[in-house]
């Protein structure tokens, strides 16, 4: 059966352009929402979403990857390096060695300053997403990457260009950090299933 | 170990990237297992939390009519969109022609190499004789020394009286002439 994104896809080089605003919508989402999260709700997050989806309409022709959403992920996280990366330090917790080239990702400001932060934390979804925040960035990206876009682990392993095994043991790590954090929660949690 | 590759089998189950087969280990170590059962009740808890509380996330109308003018650039830009709606870059249309072609080239030439000598059999006298015998191969020089001695054995055996060949021995000479025609036969 064919996807309903590949069906807009068509019909925008066909050239309906509502076709596009469909797609955007449709991963507005998961898209929004790992951007969101991984820059720990930067007022620049909107700008990101933006870049990726213009990005995504000037590149449609190189565009090889079995689903889009993937592809979309593969861009947004390009460019929340890239930003990582030219954003000046504004507050740097861990400072690079001279022998440590350093890592662009602990260059994003602190958790701790950030507002969406300071609202988290009044439910559980809230401490949750306040837990998550403060993952490593490879195993915040696998664990955002499978709740947010519910990609399979074989999608995200090619993302990051690594094995399938490292991207399931990175979201291991990441549920034994969250159960450790989380730990007063996890009876909820447990309960909360459908 | 036997839990670490379960708990894979549970992230991957719930994925739906596990096999039939998979499956059936899992749940025969699940039945087995607390941990893991704990383990496998603990992702589906947090899955279903963290994906209940991302909730509603709000972009301003002004991202996505910029998405949508960009689109509408980029779109009227390249017309050649609407004529081929999958429109692929040069190589990737034509890779398998190009592919096709290589091949058959190489298949020739190969053919060509191999085959050459036993094309050219009719001629296999020329690979065959020896490089002396080659030279003297002059067709023009064989028909005038044939003619020759025809000429020379026609006066023997008409003049043999009257006439005087030095050396002339009718034998010798019918001889030298079969010699010859049989090489240019």
């Amino acid at each position: 059966m064919e996807s309903p994104e590949k069906a807009w896809l068509d019909e925008y080089r066909r050239g309906n352009v509502d076709a596009m605003g469909k797609l955007v919508e449709h991963f507005r989402r998961p898209i929004f929402g790992f951007i969101l999260k991984m820059t720990e709700g930067r007022e620049d997050a909107e700008e990101i979403f933006q870049e990726t989806w213009l990005r995504a309409i000037r590149n449609l022709d190189s565009y090889r990857d079995k689903r889009f959403i993937s592809w979309l992920f593969r861009i947004a996280q390009n460019l929340i390096i890239d930003r990582a990366r030219k954003a000046k330090p504004v507050s740097d917790p861990h400072p690079a060695g001279p022998d440590q080239p350093g890592d662009p990702w602990e260059r994003i400001p602190s958790p701790g300053i950030s507002p969406a932060r300071q609202v988290g934390g009044r439910d559980l979804g809230g401490r949750i997403a306040k837990a998550v925040s403060r993952l490593p960035r490879e195993q915040k990206e696998v664990f955002l990457m499978r709740m947010e876009g519910d990609l399979p682990f074989k999608e995200i392993a090619k993302i990051h260009g690594t094995s399938i095994n490292t991207a399931l043991a990175r979201m291991q790590y990441a549920l034994a950090k969250l159960k450790e954090e989380l730990r007063e929660d996890y009876r909820d949690i447990a309960g909360g299933q459908p | 170990m036997k839990c670490e590759s379960n708990r894979k089998r549970v992230l991957l189950a719930q994925s739906g990237e596990l096999s039939w087969l998979g499956k059936r280990t899992l749940a025969r170590h699940l039945r087995a297992c607390p941990t893991c059962r704990q383990f496998e009740s603990d992702l589906r808890g947090l899955t279903h939390q963290a994906r209940a509380a991302a909730s509603e996330v709000e972009i301003s109308p002004a991202v996505f009519e910029r998405i949508r003018a960009a689109a509408r650039r980029e779109n009227s830009r390249s017309e050649l969109i609407h004529i081929h709606p999958s429109r692929e870059p040069f190589s990737i249309t034509f890779r398998p022609a190009i592919i096709y072609t290589a091949a058959a080239i190489l298949l020739l030439t190969g053919f060509w190499l191999t085959l050459r000598p036993v094309l050219r059999q009719p001629q296999m006298a020329e690979i065959t004789a020896p490089s002396s015998t080659v030279e003297e191969w002059d067709t023009a020089g064989i028909d005038s020394q044939i003619e020759n001695l025809n000429d020379r054995l026609d006066l023997a055996a008409t003049s043999e009286d009257t006439i005087d060949i030095e050396n002339t021995d009718i034998d010798s000479i019918a001889r030298e002439l079969l010699e010859l025609e049989g090489q240019q036969i």
